[in-house]
């Protein structure tokens, strides 16, 4: 990716795709009767990548009249193991399907001698980890053929082998893998709660031009820390971090998370419609076409 | 032989693949009964060093605790995914037996594909090695739950290929004609009407994965069958199937199982024919023919039919 150009080319994306919410299986009847108007669904890409079945079948109902972006758990980019090249060649095919200008799946690893715990593990944040995981977001991204935005996770655990920061260690890795970030407001959040670090000091240090896609969701706070469990509205702290973010860097793509407990398709769509008020506040203080 | 926590320092790639792997191991191992994380690793080694080893404390969680998210994140992931594809087999033999029999399958043949719906794809192999699992269960019945839910999870998730019509049938030569079923079908010979206690009100979506770090099942109780069902021993044939987009399980006599096998091997659409008109040799030949006619049509109908191909899968 030609780096002078990153900024530009992300902020376009949110011409195109504004405010989506994650495709969910409780509302597909509902999308494919009433056809309401979303601007775009995000996907989980492993539940797309099979042999052509049902999932498949629906995916193609909802491309006629929506656009979708496919959302990884299954790539690892963490993991020491290498890619699983048949992995990569079934989500090129979903890209190809879907036309997605971007795709995105996490920085965790959660796999390793090929066993696979099914989970988004942290980074230990050290140099080594930092570029075994940047060589392997690179060679995804050439495979794919289209950019890499890499989620930081949500985390209960840090580990003592690390060397730097979260921040520091997103850094490194996006920079040496010249890919974009999709940038967690809740996990974020999460994490500077479970963890005790400031949420603005991580602004401050991330290349925010890198920052190619916005994730917002509902989180649980348990006796002794945050649980990360889309279950429920957005808080009102995260939303604050969001328009900070929006503040400090604009807009991007940004996608409601909604897992479980999921209510009506309009209350979750009513819930992601929230983050306008902060893209409208930046878009009335910005010249024309905004900051990129 | 203890772990060098020293070795664990992330600094090359050699050192983060054993870190890896000890991580792993201490959140495979499976919860006490209390769904907390156990006191002693399987070698022997106190989980409470190891982690101390691992994790830095939090001003409110100590290293241990801390773990113990990832185990139970892990755990409470791994049963609700094999409660929802294999919810027959779980009535069958009961909550706590399944329980123990996943723990011992997950130990066996662990995950080894990103996917979380190919991590029973095992599990019959399982059964058939170890039929201590099942209790008073017979092994027959089990065997015949997981075969039932295996297909019904293929009849979602394998594609449809584009169907031969009955034109296509009749204009070729039966002869050298070979034909395929979609890959979506599953034919299979059962034992017990397991079928039935299936179908009492359970559901299947077939779909698992989200990025939802956690499953609470405390959130989420497990539905009970709405009756009690004794299980018949009764040989039978079914073809699972998917119709519509929906899953569906039919019934079949033995003469059209063999029919449809025969077809399902690579066998001609002449040889196939043989055997079952030889298949019903106590009924008039000519009733044969025609009850093979129409079923033929139906399964055309259905779409069952595709061209034939080595290895559909």
């Amino acid at each position: 990716m030609h780096k002078e150009s990153i900024s530009l080319k992300f902020s376009k994306f949110f011409e195109a795709y504004g405010i989506g919410i994650g495709l969910r299986i409780p509302h597909y009847q509902h999308i494919l009767e009433k056809k309401p108007g979303v601007s775009w669904f995000e996907i989980i890409s492993e539940n797309f990548m099979g042999n052509g079945g049902k999932p498949e079948i629906l995916l193609d109902k909802i491309l006629e009249s929506y656009k979708v972006v496919p959302h990884g758990v299954g790539l690892y980019f963490g993991s020491v193991d290498p890619l699983d090249r048949e992995h990569l060649k079934r989500l090129k095919k979903l890209i190809q399907k879907t036309k997605t200008p971007w795709v995105s799946d996490h920085l965790a690893w959660g796999s390793v001698d090929g066993t696979y715990v099914h989970d988004l593990l942290p980074m230990p944040y050290t140099l080594a980890a930092a570029k075994l995981t940047a060589q392997k977001i690179k060679e995804a991204q050439d495979f794919l053929e289209v950019p890499i935005g890499v989620e930081n996770i949500s985390s209960y655990a840090q580990y003592r082998s690390s060397k730097m920061t979260e921040w520091e260690f997103l850094t490194e890795v996006v920079e040496t893998a010249d890919c974009g970030i999709l940038l967690d407001v809740n996990n974020l959040y999460v994490n500077s709660q479970n963890h005790g670090f400031d949420p603005l000091a991580y602004l401050d240090y991330i290349p925010l031009k890198r920052v190619i896609q916005f994730h917002i969701a509902g989180h649980s706070r348990l006796p002794k820390y945050i649980l990360d469990t889309h279950d429920q509205p957005v808080s009102l702290a995260v939303w604050r971090l969001y328009g900070e973010v929006i503040r400090r860097g604009g807009p991007r793509p940004t996608l409601l998370e909604w897992d479980d407990a999921i209510p009506s398709f309009e209350e979750v769509y009513q819930e992601a419609l929230k983050a306008k008020a902060f893209i409208d506040a930046y878009q009335s203080t910005e010249p024309r076409g905004g900051k990129s | 032989m203890p772990i060098n926590l020293q070795s664990l320092e992330a600094e090359n790639p050699e050192s983060l693949r054993k870190l890896q792997r000890l991580v792993l191991s201490l959140i495979r191992r499976p919860l006490n009964s209390k769904d907390r994380i156990r006191k002693m690793a399987e070698d022997g080694q106190p989980i409470e060093v190891l982690a101390q080893g691992i994790f830095e404390p939090s001003q409110t969680m100590t290293s241990l605790e801390r773990l113990e998210v990832y185990n139970q994140q892990y755990w409470f992931k791994m049963l609700e995914a094999f409660y929802q594809d294999f919810s027959g087999l779980s009535y069958l033999i009961g909550k706590r037996r399944f329980r123990k029999l996943v723990e011992a399958y997950l130990e066996k043949y662990p995950p080894r594909s990103a996917r979380l719906g190919d991590i029973g794809s095992e599990l019959e192999a399982f059964l058939r090695e170890n039929p201590d699992f099942l209790g008073a269960t017979t092994q027959e019945a089990a065997i015949d739950m997981v075969r039932l839910e295996r297909a019904l999870f293929r009849a979602f998730d394998a594609p449809d290929y584009p169907t031969i019509s009955s034109k296509d049938i009749i204009e070729a030569k039966p002869e050298a004609l070979r034909i395929g079923l979609q890959p979506h079908i599953s034919l299979l010979e059962l034992q017990y009407a397991i079928e039935d206690f299936l179908l009492s009100g359970l559901e299947k979506s077939g779909m698992g994965t989200s990025e939802m770090g956690i499953v609470d099942r405390r959130k989420q109780p497990l539905k009970k069958p709405k009756r009690f069902f004794a299980l018949k021993r009764q040989k039978h044939w079914v073809v699972v199937h998917r119709f519509r987009n929906v899953p569906y399980i039919k019934l079949v006599e033995s003469p059209v199982f063999r029919f449809l096998s025969l077809l399902e091997k690579g066998h001609t659409l002449y040889e196939a024919c043989e055997a079952f008109l030889t298949g019903n040799d106590k009924r008039e030949e000519n009733f044969s023919e025609l009850q093979l006619l129409q079923w033929t049509q139906e399964f055309t109908v259905l779409g069952w039919f595709c061209r034939y191909r080595e290895n559909v899968l």
